[in-house]
């Protein structure tokens, strides 16, 4: 192996918005972390030990948010993944006998049937239904560097108006981070990669060394980094930038030739949900007998305005081949270029979603898993690397403050302030004033005392309603009213709390009971927003 | 439980909407995590069903906050929310029916279960309106501004009494937008239907603040005056007794309110901002060196890194929406939220 002449350095952003509702079993949208599970958080463990176990020496970086981290933390959604993965089973076993009048259908449904049955051993038996320790694992032993990210996702560049529910979202991030982890972070991934300079102070108050921006994140950075996104910056409060690389993600994202749209890959849309008869489905889609995804998929993309074909797991490897192989090319060419135009050896960013890997591109996991093998055992001019470890490498970097900026379409705020959503804002700012105003009115209550309890609440109740999913969501336009509901839910609680608090007239019942629902940060201390 | 509504709902988001109501059953218990043994549950835009047999407490859970700020609000926000609870006591009456065969299942299912059950009502809309006299400004992108505002009742009273009556009806309001930063400033006119604006920017990485006003509508025009006389004539007529009061001439510009300030973000390479220098700093050990890059040597290897990004524009010049790619202007359409984002696929 040459000696490497730059660096790849891989950040999967794992987050689902906080949706635990232990009132009814109803709501679809706490399938979302059912199917992240299945498709891309046990894959992704799967395949890290897969490669710890060949003795493949690997480098990635995730962050997991906080309210991922509390998710898969919780008990009753333990218990109702279980309850989920059984149903799949269940259904599975019954595609088993359904699809017998054709071979290639019975070998994809028994497929289906290894796999499910696989992720209830894994979550039950290697995992003790907690993800958190799998990924620790990985951390612990070097190969995975697990950053953290705003408490509830909450948008900076929108909160910041009141600085101290940013310094808050940072806090919180760090607080979580911790107590999963025992360490502190030393990364973070800034909610919607968005970025403002007046976010530095507290993430430097909170020991944050690193953030990740989308590519102009950089290279609209003032002065101008001379190195472009193929080496971090850091700003003048201390703050350390990497940027996303435009080519790698182009390769990954492009809605006309990126990775997942090969033709062997499997088809995301066509799925037994919607494809099977009524009557025989109905026990495993929604309970209002609505038709959702369940998950087992038959065909393969195919192409384009065609008649879609059965996937075929092998055809799927090989194109998993060819494209690492180009990947694995380009990143050869790129740094050949960049590595005597720069001071420090170049590093070649590619942050994505981290449930773009299984989830929508179902082959994605596997397809890091070879990656990683070609990097590890072909010669090859670079070496996967840890933004952390980069920085402790090459300590050298330019000072220049990061442009304003975020990764949602056109590069700005625009997906989550927009005509759909705006209305929203003031009620957030209020709730965020109000959450000050109360610290400064009863700062440091008695530990164990009612209004602290409803104190630390209202804090819940703010960071809840500030999730950006929820102004994504209504952006996007797909589960509108669910985002909806949840921000009025969560300023109504808010509100009415902050009124019994300052009427000293605090409801203990209606305080537990949205505790129960809104139980995320058990161990949060409202003193934050001091 | 999840209630499709049309998406002509988006069309009305200011306005207070008849939000779901979620009835539940909640365990006395207080273990967070165990779940819950559901008697019923939920109840759509349509029924409603309630789980308590006390119907005080009911009520009483209904008192959302909003209510209070509502009733802060000015008349015109009074007749909003009186229209809406008169819809929602409606509803009470339809289904109450429905209601009383709902608790009378869940008593039954309770007492054999033999669990204390207590029933939560949560029915919450935002507020109209915070009361409070305020302007606030964000970035949506470099170039263009978002603003919100408010003046609150008692503000509103303020001018009333300083400048009569019809202060509103002879004024509109105008946000004024000062760039702090290349030192000028404009007008725009709003009008009071709004309560936001969206405002193009010529400029972007400056500095901003707006300012709320309000103008004459007819400045030194003898209508406001002869409104004014004309008001304090009235007052005369009605009371004797009181003091005879000369309000102010309302030809001058009437300030409000001062927004936050915002610095817009920017959208273009710095080139013309580098200077001869630029400066590294050691994260290790904070020391910081100065680097010049007026050399040849180094400006090439600039504009071979930057030379990079405009092969990049050339490669993909056949995606959608990859336009505008002049050499320090980069497309940004790479972003993931707006594309095939995997958060997307969830949401």
């Amino acid at each position: 192996m040459t000696k490497e002449k730059g660096y790849v350095s891989f950040v999967l952003h794992a987050h689902l918005p906080f949706i635990h509702h232990p009132e009814s079993e109803d709501y679809l949208e706490e399938q979302w972390l059912y199917e992240a599970i299945s498709e891309t958080y046990i894959p992704l463990l799967l395949n890290f030990q897969k490669l710890v176990e060949e003795k493949v020496d690997f480098r990635i970086t995730m962050s997991l948010t906080p309210p991922l981290l509390n998710m898969l933390d919780n008990k009753l959604l333990q218990e109702r993944y279980i309850k989920y993965l059984k149903k799949h089973i269940e259904l599975a076993e019954k595609e088993v006998v359904r699809t017998k009048y054709d071979a290639r259908l019975n070998e994809l449904s028994k497929y289906y049937l290894d796999r499910y049955t696989n992720d209830l051993h894994v979550f039950k038996d290697v995992y003790n239904c907690n993800l958190i320790q799998g990924f620790k694992h990985f951390q612990d032993i070097g190969v995975l560097e697990i950053i953290t990210c705003g408490a509830t996702h909450g948008y900076f560049p929108i909160l910041y108006i009141t600085e101290q529910t940013v310094k808050a979202q940072i806090a919180v991030g760090v607080q979580t981070y911790e107590k999963y982890f025992g360490r502190k972070p030393r990364g973070i991934w800034l909610p919607e990669c968005g970025y403002v300079p007046e976010a530095d102070k507290y993430l430097k108050e909170f020991g944050i060394d690193y953030i990740i921006t989308e590519s102009h994140g950089i290279l609209y950075a003032n002065p101008t980094p001379i190195y472009g996104t193929f080496a971090p910056i850091v700003s003048p409060e201390g703050v350390i930038a990497f940027g996303r690389d435009m080519e790698s993600s182009r390769q990954v994202w492009s809605s006309i030739n990126g990775y997942p749209g090969d033709f062997n890959y499997r088809e995301f849309y066509r799925d037994i949900g919607y494809d099977t008869d009524y009557d025989y489905i109905k026990p495993y889609i929604a309970s209002n007998g609505v038709r959702v995804h369940t998950g087992i998929k038959y065909y393969r993309i195919t192409g384009k305005d065609c008649e879609k074909d059965y996937y075929n797991i092998q055809w799927a490897k090989d194109s998993v081949e060819k494209q690492t192989g180009h990947f694995f090319d380009c990143r050869n060419a790129q740094i050949e270029h960049l590595a005597p135009l720069m001071g420090n050896p170049p590093i070649i960013l590619c942050p994505y979603d981290a449930e773009l890997y299984g989830h929508w591109w179902y082959e994605g996991p596997y397809w890091l898993y070879i990656l990683f093998k070609k990097i590890y055992y072909d010669d090859c001019n670079f070496k996967l690397i840890t933004p952390s470890e980069y920085i402790d490498k090459y300590p050298l970097m330019q000072v220049s403050t990061p442009c304003r900026s975020s990764w949602g379409a056109n590069g700005y705020s625009e997906v989550w302030l927009n005509p759909t959503n705006d209305y929203a804002h003031r009620h957030l700012h209020v709730a965020g004033d109000r959450m000050v105003e109360l610290t400064h009115l009863y700062p440091n209550e008695e530990k164990d005392s009612l209004r602290r309890k409803a104190l630390n609440q209202c804090a819940r109740e703010l960071l809840l309603a500030q999730s950006s999913d929820w102004l994504f969501i209504i952006t996007n336009g797909t589960m509108v009213d669910y985002a909806k509901k949840r921000i009025k839910d969560h300023i109504g609680r808010f509100t009415k709390l902050y009124y019994q608090i300052k009427n000293d007239d605090i409801d203990e019942a209606f305080l537990k009971d949205i505790y129960k629902k809104d139980c995320i940060f058990p161990e949060i201390d409202y003193m934050i927003y001091y | 439980m999840l209630i499709k509504k049309s998406k002509d709902e988006l069309k009305n988001v200011k306005q207070n909407m008849v939000e779901d109501t979620i009835v539940e059953n909640v365990s006395a218990e207080t273990d967070t995590d165990a779940p819950l043994k559901k008697t019923t549950k939920k109840a759509t835009k349509k029924t409603k069903s309630e789980t308590t047999p006390k119907k005080e407490t009911v009520s009483k859970t209904k008192k959302v906050a909003s209510d209070k700020e509502s009733k802060k609000s000015s008349k015109s926000t009074d007749k909003k929310v009186s229209s809406t609870k008169t819809a929602s006591s409606k509803k009470k009456t339809a289904t109450k029916k429905t209601t009383k065969i709902a608790s009378k299942r869940t008593i039954k299912k309770a007492s054999s279960s033999k669990k204390q059950v207590t029933a939560t009502v949560e029915y919450y809309d935002l507020p109209y309106r915070y009361n409070q006299t305020v302007v606030k400004i964000l970035a949506q992108t470099p170039t263009m501004l978002f603003i919100y505002w408010d003046i609150s009742d008692d503000d509103r009273n303020s001018y009333i009494q300083k400048y009569g009556e019809s202060f509103f009806n002879d004024t509109k309001p105008v946000l004024i937008i000062t760039n702090k930063t290349m030192n000028y400033t404009f007008e725009v006119e709003i009008n009071d239907f709004a309560n936001s604006w969206y405002l193009p920017l010529n400029d972007p990485d400056c500095d901003y603040s707006v300012e709320l006003g309000r103008r004459p509508k007819y400045p030194n025009n003898q209508n406001n005056t002869n409104n004014m006389i004309m008001n304090n004539a009235e007052k005369d007529n009605t009371d004797n007794d009181s003091e005879i009061k000369y309000y102010q001439p309302l030809d001058n510009y009437i300030y409000i309110c001062t927004s936050n300030d915002m610095e817009m973000p920017n959208n273009h390479i710095l080139f013309d901002r580098l200077g001869k220098s630029v400066f590294f700093k050691n994260v290790k050990n904070n020391f910081i060196e100065e680097k010049y890059i007026s050399s040849l040597s180094f400006i090439t290897n600039i504009g071979k890194v930057y030379n990079i990004y405009d092969l990049y524009k050339e490669m993909y010049k056949d995606e959608i929406n990859v336009e505008d790619l002049s050499s320090d202007k980069l497309n940004l359409n790479l972003s993931s939220s707006g594309g095939s984002s995997s958060s997307s696929t969830f949401k």
